[in-house]
């Protein structure tokens, strides 16, 4: 598939995912790159810059095994623009099926 | 390359950055990489998964500096946001650099054309109370005229400096977007 394709629904992954539920960093990556093939570092700016929007929020919690665990959270905000992404994504899937069958 | 090494390619290219936001780049990773190893992940493996440090390291701080330059619309943080984004390869904003230096100048100046329109005003105010006036003997010169015309020059100054301020405002949020565009272009080409 096309990189540019990826990363352009890198962000509704990412969103839709947390929708469910309140992810850290690892599982997260470990969600998307099954999916997506992508460098899975770069997940991390994208998370920091939808932290930075208010999008999503961060809280620290133990774990049994090792360091304390960085959880994402949605915000309100976050939950808005998930439903914001889907809708422009189905529209966009339409047309392009359209156009291809 | 292992944890160490990856780390230490990370830091490296992040300098620049805040304290909070360098220990918090790194504190990011560096959790990735210790559940990583719970899971029986070698570090070598997880490096290679994660990606070039140097490519990681310039698209954190590309984000961060644009979040920041939004923020606060600054000179200074949309000047160090350009240059990030040159530092990216965009070589084709070295003509935004020339492009807004050239149009800070010709806001600068603008300012303080509003401000030399709103002192000349003052002035004549100033002036239409002296008794020197007689001197002139002209009837346009009388002293109601220039008390009038100086309140005229005083409020063309200060809506002329209003307006000032929001094309310097209209002119940031203009470059950020360009430079956005440019990042989500590089967001898609990068593997």
């Amino acid at each position: 598939m096309d990189t540019q394709f990826k990363k352009g629904v890198l962000e509704l992954s990412v969103l839709s995912l947390l929708t469910k539920k309140d992810y850290y960093g690892y599982e997260l990556v470990g969600n998307i790159s099954k999916t997506i093939a992508i460098s899975e570092g770069t997940i991390y700016p994208l998370l920091r810059r939808l932290q930075k929007e208010g999008y999503l929020k961060t809280y620290f919690r133990e774990s049994k095994e090792g360091p304390s665990r960085k959880y994402y959270q949605l915000t309100k905000k976050g939950i808005e623009k998930e439903k914001e992404l889907k809708i422009e994504w189905k529209s966009f899937e339409e047309k392009i099926r359209k156009l291809i069958e | 390359m292992n944890k160490k090494q990856f780390i230490n390619e990370l830091e490296r290219n992040i300098k620049g950055l805040s304290k909070e936001d360098r220990e918090e780049i790194i504190r990011d990773y560096e959790e990735h990489f210790e559940i990583g190893k719970k899971k029986g992940r070698k570090e070598e493996e997880i490096s290679i998964s994660l990606g070039d440090p140097r490519q990681l390291a310039k698209q954190a701080k590309i984000e961060l500096l644009v979040s920041k330059a939004e923020e606060k619309k600054s000179v200074r943080n949309i000047f160090r946001m350009i240059l990030a984004t040159i530092g990216m390869g965009f070589f084709n904003l070295i003509f935004v650099v020339g492009i807004f230096c050239a149009l800070f100048g010709v806001i600068i100046a603008f300012f303080v054309a509003g401000f030399a329109i709103v002192l000349s005003g003052l002035v004549l105010i100033i002036v239409a109370f002296l008794p020197t006036i007689d001197l002139f003997y002209i009837p346009a010169f009388n002293s109601v005229s220039m008390f009038f015309g100086g309140i005229t020059l005083i409020s063309f100054g200060m809506l002329f400096t209003i307006g000032t301020y929001y094309l310097g405002k209209w002119f940031s949020s203009i470059t950020i977007r360009y430079v956005k565009l440019n990042i989500k272009i590089v967001r898609g080409s990068k593997k």
